[in-house]
């Protein structure tokens, strides 16, 4: 890290080879297209670069990159204004999980793609509270809402899951 | 659901984010009603399956050569930048020196009176010379129309009403030239509007280098 904070590319690509599954598996599961995360992953590798200096240290890293993350993913989902891809994406994610008969990891893809079948709002929260582990509030700090509308959002895409999942 | 405005509760107690007078409360409405049970219990299945999702997830590429590819992107882009503002500069500034010193070897023909001689004939040597400012101050604006959005926009207005005012009054000087070739006063009133011109360009030329 200190390495890499004076510029230091290749202790740089170490930090990156350590996160990138998480940065992309994050970008994933809020884009819904596995074209758009790994652009958007690309984005959020570069911006940690741009900004590696004005970590302080205060939290973990990888709190900081984390959230580094949503707010690059978040930029990007608001300027976009087509989500005509998301239906293709959806097939794409059985990178999520290995093809087997293992009944735990076919309802892994199916949660998956309920997932990106939700609706985008009621998905980024899903994805940022009980996947990624945001709370309300922080989540309401993010996106610009009230903390009562992240929840409700949340409990809608809970309930459409399960929906999904039933059928 | 046959009481929907449970749902939030229930969510909330799964969540365990209830107060303690509000989770015993739901508790003991979860053991008179099915419905709020098998809702709970939905709830939870959901939270244990996304819980097991992989919470890291390798991308089918190696991104990392496009990463430092854009790593160095925001260096180009300001090396380039500074590159071109010298290239216009410094193509501006060979411009200017080249009208500078034609306009001037004008001026001085005309203030020397060496050139008399010269200055009754001036027309026709005005034409080369004037040909050959022609063609440096149109490559000049070129270069500086490169460099515009390096200005702020009134000035460009002022500048570009300058210089009509200017090519109007030089169109007016080439005219009386024309009408009169030997008037020595034409001859002055032209080249005094060529350096017009020279010195608004040579202007904006201080502005860019200050940009």
């Amino acid at each position: 890290m200190r390495r890499a904070r004076v510029g230091d590319r290749a202790a740089f690509e170490d930090l990156y080879r350590a996160h990138v599954g998480r940065v992309y598996a994050l970008c994933l599961r809020m884009a819904a297209d596995e074209v758009r995360a790994e652009e958007l992953t690309q984005d959020v590798f570069i911006r940690t670069w741009q900004r590696l200096e004005s970590f302080r240290g205060e939290a973990a890293f990888s709190s900081w990159l984390y959230r580094l993350t949503v707010n690059v993913v978040l930029g990007a989902l608001r300027a976009e204004r087509r989500r005509t891809t998301r239906v293709k994406a959806v097939g794409d994610l059985t990178a999520l999980a290995p093809v087997s008969n293992d009944p735990v990891a076919g309802r892994a893809i199916d949660l998956e793609r309920a997932m990106a079948r939700l609706p985008d709002g009621a998905r980024t929260v899903f994805v940022l509270h009980d996947v990624e582990g945001f709370k309300h509030q922080e989540i309401a700090r993010v996106l610009g809402i009230a903390p009562g509308t992240a929840k409700a959002q949340l409990h809608r895409a809970r309930k459409l899951l399960q929906e999904a999942l039933e059928s | 659901m046959s009481h929907p405005d449970f749902e939030s509760r229930l969510n909330d107690y799964v969540d365990g984010v209830l107060s303690p007078q509000a989770r015993a409360s739901t508790e003991a409405h979860l053991e008179g009603c099915e419905e709020c049970r098998v809702e709970v219990d939905q709830l939870r299945a959901l939270l244990r399956g996304t819980a097991s999702l992989p919470r890291s997830v390798q991308p089918p590429h190696d991104l990392w050569p496009a990463i430092l590819e854009g790593l160095d992107e925001p260096e180009r882009r300001r090396a380039r930048a500074v590159w071109e503002r010298r290239h216009v500069l410094a193509a501006a500034a060979v411009l200017l020196v080249v009208i500078s010193s034609a306009v001037t070897t004008l001026l001085m023909r005309e203030q020397s009176g060496v050139g008399e001689d010269r200055f009754q004939r001036l027309p026709p040597q005005f034409r080369p010379t004037a040909a050959a400012y022609e063609q440096a101050a149109t490559e000049l604006e070129e270069v500086l129309e490169a460099a515009r959005d390096r200005l702020s926009p009134r000035t460009v207005l002022v500048v570009e009403r300058n210089l009509r005012i200017i090519d109007d009054a030089i169109a007016e000087a080439r005219s009386a030239l024309a009408d009169d070739p030997a008037s020595r006063e034409a001859g002055e009133a032209l080249a005094r509007r060529y350096q017009d011109r020279v010195d608004l360009l040579q202007q904006v030329g201080r502005l860019l280098a200050r940009s």
